[in-house]
């Protein structure tokens, strides 16, 4: 261990590139210690191979009460000790199997249709907004947000798209500088609603999610009623916030970069699904996870992790890995090098990729199609990022055409 | 080629079906993979190893 620890999370120099620790950390080929919030020495894993390797090892566990978890908060373990994707075996992947027909990448293809008149309709009411107030508009609250939570909301079978108890609990659980009796606070508003809900698809079912989860798995003993609620804020949460920061940053590298826009407006069709694989590699929005702990010794790029330290993974260098990505560095919608992990790794890869996926196809080419002379309305040095989130983002992106 | 899959260990993320959906499906009722053609053509190999890549749980693997 070297004499002074980094703090981790490293802060960015550039919003466009990742932490340089991060990156130096890759180069050298070996997992770095840094230093946590609570003291503790958690490695760094940042090259793509080592980034791979860490989270298929079934010796590494994704608990998030176990005494080795690197812990993003005090009150982690409080708020996300039940959630299923910060468990591991018999307690994780059940309970995914029991969400995954909705987010099967076929079942996610038939809402395609939905999502592009989502993404035309959230189009022509920035149109109308920008015509009555002749000023600019905030493309996070006028196109980001709503698209992926009207998507997510019809999904499970809830009508809280303007509820600002789901942008509240979706946005304080991800916030690391957050108040965890606040955080509590909201899940709890959450839950109430989702409570009541799930109580009436009992006495009506509509087939969607929420009252799949409350009809056919509560009785056979698969969930108990508390879980399916806890299910349904989660679904809720990861399903909005992290496609809306997609869609601003990958807006904003379009707006950047023109030649990009152009190539992708040459021929949105053939460019559509690259292009959203490239945001999603150049941004890699998940920026202070996965986080993991090594449950016995484990081999890393010829370091040992002892048995009870924690790790936390990059995965904004692992895709900007020179060994796997030519260029790395450089945005390229037309890049064909799928092997990203923008979604993280191993069986707890994110569970609604494929919602996401279809969401950045239908939006990019369509905003650009509709509105080709879309640019900022501030300088780009004003755009205040999301440094302090565990997902990346955009607190705002004022925009005009 | 001979496609071989571990179900026990599948998580159901869909990337196989992205990459080969000749080959590769999910069922309905837990995401989990199903092998649509054991051993597919020569035209689908490049696929099929595409899959075993982006697979994040390695289910996929293949007796040449």
């Amino acid at each position: 261990m070297s004499q002074q620890t980094t703090p981790l999370p490293a802060p960015r120099a550039c919003p466009y590139a990742p932490p340089a620790f991060y990156t130096e950390t890759r180069e050298s080929g070996r997992p770095q210690r840094g230093e946590i919030w609570d003291g503790s020495t958690p490695w760094l894993v940042a090259t793509h191979a080592q980034v791979q390797q860490v989270l298929m090892d079934p010796r590494v566990g994704a608990d998030v009460t176990d005494p080795g978890f690197p812990n993003t908060d005090a009150g982690q373990a409080a708020t996300q000790g039940q959630i299923f994707f910060r468990k591991d075996g018999a307690e994780h992947l059940p309970i995914r199997r029991i969400l995954n027909p909705d987010f099967t990448a076929k079942r996610v293809e038939r809402w395609r249709p939905r999502i592009e008149e989502l993404v035309d309709e959230a189009i022509d009411a920035m149109i109308a907004e920008h015509e009555r107030t002749g000023g600019p508009v905030d493309l996070v609250t006028a196109f980001c947000l709503p698209i992926p939570t009207t998507a997510i909301c019809e999904l499970l079978g809830v009508d809280l798209v303007d509820s600002p108890i789901v942008t509240r609990a979706a946005h304080l659980a991800t916030d690391m500088h957050a108040d965890p009796d606040e955080q509590i606070a909201a899940m709890r508003e959450l839950g109430a609603v989702l409570t009541r809900y799930a109580e009436d698809k009992r006495r009506e079912p509509d087939g969607r999610l929420l009252s799949r989860l409350v009809n056919d798995h509560i009785d056979n003993g698969d969930l108990t009623f508390e879980q399916v609620v806890r299910l349904g804020g989660l679904v809720i949460g990861a399903g909005h916030e992290t496609t809306a920061n997609m869609l601003s940053l990958g807006v904003l590298a379009l707006i950047r970069e023109p030649e990009q826009r152009d190539q992708l407006l040459s021929d949105p069709l053939a460019y559509a699904a690259t292009c959203a694989e490239e945001m999603l590699r150049y941004w890699s929005i998940v920026q202070t996870e996965p986080r993991r702990f090594a449950r016995e010794d484990i081999e890393v790029g010829g370091e040992t992790i002892p048995a009870g330290d924690g790790i936390i993974i990059s995965l904004a260098a692992a895709n900007r890995d020179p060994a796997v990505f030519a260029d790395p560095d450089k945005l390229d919608i037309t890049r064909t090098e799928r092997r990203h992990m923008a979604f993280g790794h191993g069986v707890h890869q994110c569970l609604g990729q494929n919602l996401a996926r279809v969401e950045m196809q239908a939006a990019f080419p369509r905003l650009f199609q509709r509105l080709p002379g879309l640019r900022l309305a501030v300088p780009e040095e004003e755009l205040r990022f999301r440094d302090t989130h565990i997902v990346y983002g955009l607190h705002a992106l004022p925009v005009t055409w | 080629m001979k496609v071989i899959i571990e179900e026990d260990k599948c998580c159901g993320a869909g990337q196989c079906v992205l990459a080969a959906p000749a080959v590769f499906d999910q069922r309905d009722d837990d995401g989990v993979v199903i092998l649509l053609d054991p051993e597919p053509p020569a035209a689908e190999h490049a696929r099929v190893r595409d899959a075993i890549t982006l697979c994040p749980a390695a289910v996929i693997t293949v007796q040449d």
